[in-house]
C-alpha cells in the first residue's frame, strides 16, 4: 500500500511537471511560426512526449479510483486519451504506420487547383513539390462567389479631367525639312482642333455612404447620392460566341435574337453573313450522309437540347472605298453602289440626324430618307441599292482611313483611289465596306456542338450559349453603381452673363470658373446606373452622361470617372462532382465551413480565382482519426461542465449547505505528503 | 485613442460612468462604514484597502440599519448594466448580427457580462467583492470606448458558422469569471487565506471556486474552436500561434488543478500565483496573440 502511494505521488509530480513544460513549450512555439510548429511537435522527442503522455493519463486512471468513480473526472481523462490516440493516428507518422495494414496508401492532406470542368486526380502538397493521387477523380461543375448587398460603406473614386479645345489655323510643312520629295514644302494652311487639358485631374476618393449627398468637384450645386451598389447578375438573354476577329480581341457575342444579324471573316478569305431564323430545341443524330459526323435535327419533345437555328451566306465579297465626296463607291470591278462617307465633323449637319460620330449614308429603296449607319468597324447593315435591281446586299465596315484619288494613267477619266496618310496633302477620311451578297443556307447550333467552316481556308467557330447555363456565364458578373443627380439650384443666367461679359472684358479667361458654370448648366439629373468592368478599380468607365455628349469641349474627355471597390463576399461555392470507374459517385456544394466528405477524405474550399472564376482551389485531408478525436474533445468538454457546474449544482440541491455548493476537489489527497 | 462622438460611444460612455460612479459611492458607503478611513477622501483608492468587508455586505450597517449608499452603489450598479445591454442590443441592431465578431464586440459582451457573473458568484458561490467587479466593469468599457474602432464589416465566409458565437462568448465568460479569480487571489497575496466576511468563502477558497467555474466555458471555448477549425481549415489543430497560445492557457489551468489536488490550501500564496498566472496566459491569448506583429497566422483578424 506504502509502494502504490509512492507511485501515486510520482504521477502527480510528473503530471505536474509535464503539464507544466507543456505550457512553456506550447507558448514558445507561438514564436516560430506555423510551419516550424507542425514540425516540432511532430518530431521524433515529441512524439515520445505524446505516447508518455496518453500513458501517464492511463497510468493515472488505473492508480487512481477516484478519476473512476467520479464521472466527470472520468469523460475529463478518457477524454484526453481519445483526442490525443485521434491526433496520432491523423499525424503523419500515424497514417503511414496504418497505411502498412492497408492495400492502398493514403493521402496525407494537399490542394487541388480544378479547373473549369476538368476532372483531376492529382493532388499536390503546400509547395507543389509532391504529387499524390486520389482514387478517384475529382471535378469542379461550377464555382461561383455571392457577394453582400454593399450596404456598409461604399468607396467611390472620382477622376475629373475635362478636356477642351479650338480650331486653329496652323500652317503645316513637309513631314522632314531636307525632304524635298514632299507635295508641296512651301507649306499648307489646315484647320487642326487643337485639344487641351484645361483643368487638371482632380482624384478624389471619398468613403460615400449609401444615400448620402455629395457634392462633386467642380460642379456648382450639383449634388450626387448613391442611392445602390450591387453585384449584377450575367445578363440571361441567349447569346452566339463569334470567334474573335483578331488574337488579342475577345470572341464576340451576339445577342441570339430572331433576325439577328452578324457577320464573320473578311471580304478577302470570304465572308460569313448569318440572320437568325429561329430559337428551337434538337437533338443529335448521326449524319445521313457523312459518317462520323452528326447533325441537329429539330425536334420539341422535351429533353431535347436548345438550339439556334441560322440562316447563313457563305460568300466572296468585295471592298468599296467612299470618302465624302465619291458617293458612288470605287470597287475594282466598278459594280456601283450608291453611298456617301461623312465623317464626324459634319455628321450632324449632313444628315440632320442624331449621330455623334462618322456615319455612312446611303440611299434606300422606297423611302424618301436615306439609311444612316455608323461608321465603326465590324458594323454590319442590310441594304438595297438602287442601281443593282432588287438584291439586298450586306455590308459591314472594314476599316475607316485615308485615300488620295489620282487620275488614272491609262484612261484619263478614270480616277484611282490610293491609301494615303492623314497628314499628306490631299488625302480625305475614307472607309472601305465589305459588301456581300447573301446566299442562303440553314444551320442549328446548339451548346456543346461547334460548328467548323473550313471552307472559307481557316476554321470558323461558332458556340450558342443559351441563357440558362451558367457555367458559361463565369467572370460576367459585374458591380452596378445605381446613383442619383440633382441640381440643388439652377445658375441664374445673370450670372452666366456677368461671368461671360467679365471674360470679354479681358484679364485672361479664368477656364476653371467658366467650365464649372458651364458643366453645372449641362449636367443631366434623375437616377442613372452605371455598370464597372470586373469590379475592379480599373479600367473605370466614363460616366460621360453626366455631361452633355455633344459638348464640343469635351466630347473626347472623361468626366467623371467612378471607381468601386469589390462589396465583401459572403460566400465562395464551388460545385463537385466525384467520379470512380467512370460512374458519379458524389456530388456536393462545398463552401467555406462546409467540406464535402467521400471516400475518408474532406475536401475544403480553400482558395478561389476571384477575377474570373476560371478555377478553384480544394484542399484535401484524410479523415484518419477524426472521429476519434471529435469523440475525445466532445468527452473532455462534457467530463469538465459535468464535474465544475453540474456536480456542484447537484450536490447543493441534495444539502444545501450554507447556500454555496461543495468544493468540487476539495478531499485533497496530498501525495501522500 | 479616439473618442467616440456617436450614439453608441455615447452609450458606452454613460455605462462606463455608471459603473465609475457606482465604484465610487461603494467606496464612499464603505469609508462611511469602517471607521479607520472615515476621514479619508472616498475616491482615495491607494488609500483604501481591497475588500476587507464587501460593500454588498456594508448594507446592513453596524446599528443593523440598512447602509443607504451601499444599496445606492447597487442600483448604480445595475443601472450600469441596464445601460449595457442596451449598448449591446443598440449595435447588434446597427450590425444585423450577433456582435461577438472583434474585440470591440468582445468587449462590448464583456461589459454586458459582468454584473450577471458578480450576481452569480454572490448568490451562489458565497464569492463577494462587487465593489472591484464595478471597476473591472469601467475598465472592460476603455477598450470600445477609446482604443478599437467601431467598424462594420460583414462576417466573412470563414466567420460564418453556427460554432462562432459560442466559441468566441465561451471565452468572454471564462475571461470574466478569472478576472473575479485574480481579484480574489491578489486578496490571497495581500492579506493571506482569511474570510473576508461572516459566510463567505475564505479567498483561497474563493479563488478555487472561480478557477473551477471559468475552466468549463475555457475548455468549450477552446473545443468549439478546433471543431471549427476543421470544418474551416482541414485540421482541428494547426499549430497557429493562437492556437498554441490557448493550449498553453489551458495546461496552465490543467497544472493549477493537479497542483491544488497535491497540497490543497497547504500553500494559498502559491495557489494564488499559479491562478493569477492563469489569468496572465489568456490576457496574453486574447492580446499579444491578436496583435502582436510577431505572430503571423491565421487567427489575426482583429
Amino acid at each position: 500500500m506504502r509502494h502504490m502511494v509512492k507511485v501515486r505521488r510520482v504521477l502527480l509530480w510528473v503530471t505536474l511537471v509535464g503539464s507544466v513544460n507543456l505550457a512553456q513549450l506550447s507558448a514558445l512555439s507561438a514564436f516560430i511560426g506555423e510551419a516550424k510548429a507542425w514540425v516540432l511537435f511532430n518530431s521524433v522527442p515529441l512524439m515520445l512526449a505524446w505516447l508518455a503522455l496518453t500513458g501517464m493519463l492511463i497510468a493515472g486512471l488505473v492508480l487512481f479510483p477516484r478519476l473512476v468513480r467520479c464521472p466527470g473526472l472520468l469523460a475529463m481523462h478518457v477524454g484526453c486519451v481519445l483526442t490525443l490516440l485521434g491526433g496520432m493516428l491523423g499525424s503523419k507518422a500515424g497514417m503511414k504506420i496504418m497505411d502498412a495494414w492497408r492495400d492502398h496508401k493514403r493521402v496525407f492532406k494537399g490542394a487541388m487547383q480544378l479547373y473549369d470542368g476538368r476532372p483531376k486526380r492529382n493532388v499536390t502538397d503546400e509547395r507543389e513539390q509532391q504529387f499524390d493521387v486520389l482514387p478517384f477523380e475529382v471535378r469542379c461543375e461550377r464555382c461561383w462567389i455571392e457577394y453582400y448587398p454593399y450596404e456598409h460603406k461604399l468607396s467611390v473614386q472620382v477622376t475629373e479631367t475635362v478636356k477642351t479645345g479650338r480650331w486653329e489655323s496652323v500652317t503645316e510643312h513637309a513631314p522632314h525639312d531636307g525632304d524635298h520629295s514632299g507635295p508641296d514644302h512651301a507649306g499648307h494652311v489646315r484647320e487642326v482642333f487643337k485639344e487641351k487639358l484645361a483643368v487638371e485631374s482632380e482624384v478624389k476618393r471619398f468613403k460615400w455612404k449609401l444615400n448620402a449627398w455629395r457634392d462633386l468637384p467642380l460642379t456648382d450645386g450639383v449634388k450626387i447620392r448613391v442611392t445602390g451598389f450591387r453585384i449584377q447578375e450575367p445578363v440571361t438573354e441567349p447569346f452566339l460566341l463569334l470567334p474573335s476577329p483578331s488574337r488579342h480581341a475577345p470572341p464576340r457575342k451576339v445577342p441570339a435574337r430572331v433576325g439577328q444579324q452578324f457577320g464573320i471573316g473578311s471580304s478577302h478569305a470570304g465572308m460569313l453573313v448569318g440572320r437568325i431564323r429561329a430559337r428551337r430545341w434538337v437533338r443529335w443524330e448521326p449524319h445521313p450522309t457523312e459518317p462520323g459526323q452528326i447533325r441537329l435535327v429539330p425536334d420539341d419533345r422535351p429533353g431535347g437540347s436548345p438550339a439556334v437555328v441560322v440562316e447563313e451566306s457563305l460568300l466572296r465579297g468585295r471592298t468599296y472605298v467612299y470618302t465624302q465626296k465619291i458617293a458612288d463607291g470605287l470597287g475594282k470591278d466598278a459594280v456601283l453602289i450608291p453611298a456617301r462617307y461623312v465623317p464626324q465633323a459634319e455628321a450632324k449637319k449632313a444628315t440632320g440626324a442624331e449621330q455623334p460620330g462618322p456615319v455612312i449614308v446611303t440611299p434606300l429603296r422606297g423611302h424618301d430618307k436615306p439609311l444612316v449607319v455608323p461608321a465603326e468597324v465590324g458594323q454590319d447593315f442590310t441594304f438595297m441599292p438602287t442601281r443593282s435591281g432588287t438584291r439586298r446586299l450586306i455590308g459591314r465596315i472594314r476599316k475607316l482611313c485615308f485615300v488620295r484619288l489620282e487620275s488614272d494613267p491609262d484612261s484619263p477619266e478614270k480616277r484611282r483611289v490610293i491609301e494615303a496618310e492623314g497628314s499628306e496633302v490631299g488625302a480625305e477620311p475614307a472607309v472601305e465596306i465589305d459588301v456581300v451578297e447573301p446566299r442562303r443556307t440553314e444551320n442549328a447550333y446548339a451548346p456543346g456542338v461547334t460548328a467548323r467552316l473550313r471552307k472559307m481556308g481557316q476554321p470558323v467557330s461558332m458556340v450558342y450559349i443559351p441563357a440558362d447555363d451558367p457555367q458559361k456565364m463565369r467572370g460576367m458578373q459585374r458591380p452596378v453603381i445605381t446613383f442619383e443627380v440633382t441640381r440643388r439650384r439652377m445658375p441664374g443666367i445673370k450670372e452666366y452673363w456677368a461671368l461671360l461679359s467679365e471674360l470679354q472684358r479681358g484679364g485672361g479667361p479664368d477656364v476653371k470658373t467658366f467650365l464649372r458654370l458651364l458643366s453645372a448648366l449641362r449636367i443631366r439629373t434623375g437616377e442613372k446606373t452605371i455598370t464597372i468592368s470586373k469590379g475592379r478599380p480599373s479600367p473605370p468607365v466614363a460616366l460621360d452622361f453626366l455631361y452633355d455628349s455633344q459638348a464640343q469641349w469635351d466630347r473626347a474627355g472623361r468626366p467623371y470617372v467612378f471607381a468601386a471597390d469589390k462589396p465583401p463576399v459572403k460566400e465562395y461555392n464551388s460545385l463537385l462532382v466525384i467520379r470512380k470507374d467512370d460512374r458519379e459517385v458524389a456530388r456536393s456544394v462545398i463552401e467555406v465551413n462546409h467540406p464535402m466528405h467521400y471516400g475518408g477524405y474532406h475536401f475544403y474550399q480553400s482558395g478561389f480565382d476571384e477575377e474570373d472564376l476560371a478555377y478553384t482551389y480544394i484542399s484535401v485531408k484524410s479523415d484518419a482519426g477524426w472521429l476519434i478525436a471529435l469523440i475525445g474533445v466532445l468527452t473532455l468538454m462534457g467530463g469538465t461542465f459535468l464535474h465544475f457546474w453540474v456536480e456542484p449544482v447537484w450536490r447543493a440541491a441534495k444539502g444545501r449547505r450554507g447556500g454555496s455548493p461543495d468544493e468540487p476537489g476539495s478531499p485533497a489527497v496530498e501525495g501522500g505528503g | 485613442m479616439a473618442i467616440k462622438y456617436t450614439r453608441l460611444g455615447g452609450l458606452i460612455y454613460a455605462t462606463m460612468g455608471l459603473y465609475l460612479l457606482a465604484f465610487l459611492v461603494s467606496v464612499l458607503a464603505r469609508a462611511m462604514k469602517s471607521p479607520r478611513t472615515t476621514s479619508e477622501p472616498p475616491g482615495d483608492r491607494g488609500v483604501d484597502p481591497p475588500p476587507d468587508v464587501p460593500p454588498g455586505s456594508s448594507t446592513v450597517g453596524r446599528a443593523g440599519r440598512i447602509n443607504p449608499v451601499a444599496v445606492f452603489a447597487h442600483v448604480l450598479y445595475a443601472a450600469g448594466f441596464v445601460l449595457a445591454v442596451v449598448t449591446y442590443i443598440d449595435r447588434a441592431i446597427e450590425v444585423n448580427n450577433v456582435p461577438l465578431q472583434n474585440l470591440f464586440e468582445a468587449f462590448l459582451a464583456m461589459m454586458v457580462l459582468i454584473w450577471p457573473i458578480s450576481m452569480i458568484c454572490r448568490r451562489f458561490f458565497a464569492v463577494r467583492g462587487e465593489m472591484w467587479d464595478m471597476l473591472i466593469g469601467a475598465g472592460l468599457c476603455v477598450m470600445p470606448g477609446f482604443i478599437r474602432d467601431a467598424d462594420i464589416s460583414p462576417a466573412r465566409p470563414a466567420l460564418q458558422t453556427a460554432l462562432f458565437v459560442p466559441h468566441v462568448l465561451a471565452y468572454m465568460i471564462a475571461t470574466v469569471l478569472m478576472i473575479k479569480a485574480t481579484i480574489q487571489a491578489i486578496g490571497v497575496l495581500v492579506y493571506g487565506d482569511t474570510s473576508p466576511g461572516a459566510n463567505l468563502a475564505s479567498r483561497e477558497t474563493a479563488t478555487y471556486r472561480m478557477v473551477c467555474i471559468s475552466f468549463p466555458p475555457l475548455t468549450a471555448g477552446l473545443i468549439l474552436g478546433c471543431i471549427w477549425a476543421k470544418y474551416a481549415w482541414s485540421d482541428f489543430w494547426s499549430w497557429d500561434p493562437k492556437e498554441q497560445w490557448s493550449l498553453s492557457t489551458w495546461m496552465t489551468f490543467v497544472a493549477y488543478f493537479h497542483m491544488r489536488y497535491m497540497f490543497g490550501r497547504k500553500h494559498p500564496k502559491l495557489n494564488a500565483a499559479v491562478a493569477i498566472t492563469c489569468m496572465v496566459v489568456i490576457l496574453l491569448t486574447l492580446f499579444w496573440a491578436n496583435l502582436s506583429a510577431a505572430f503571423k497566422g491565421i487567427h489575426s483578424y482583429a
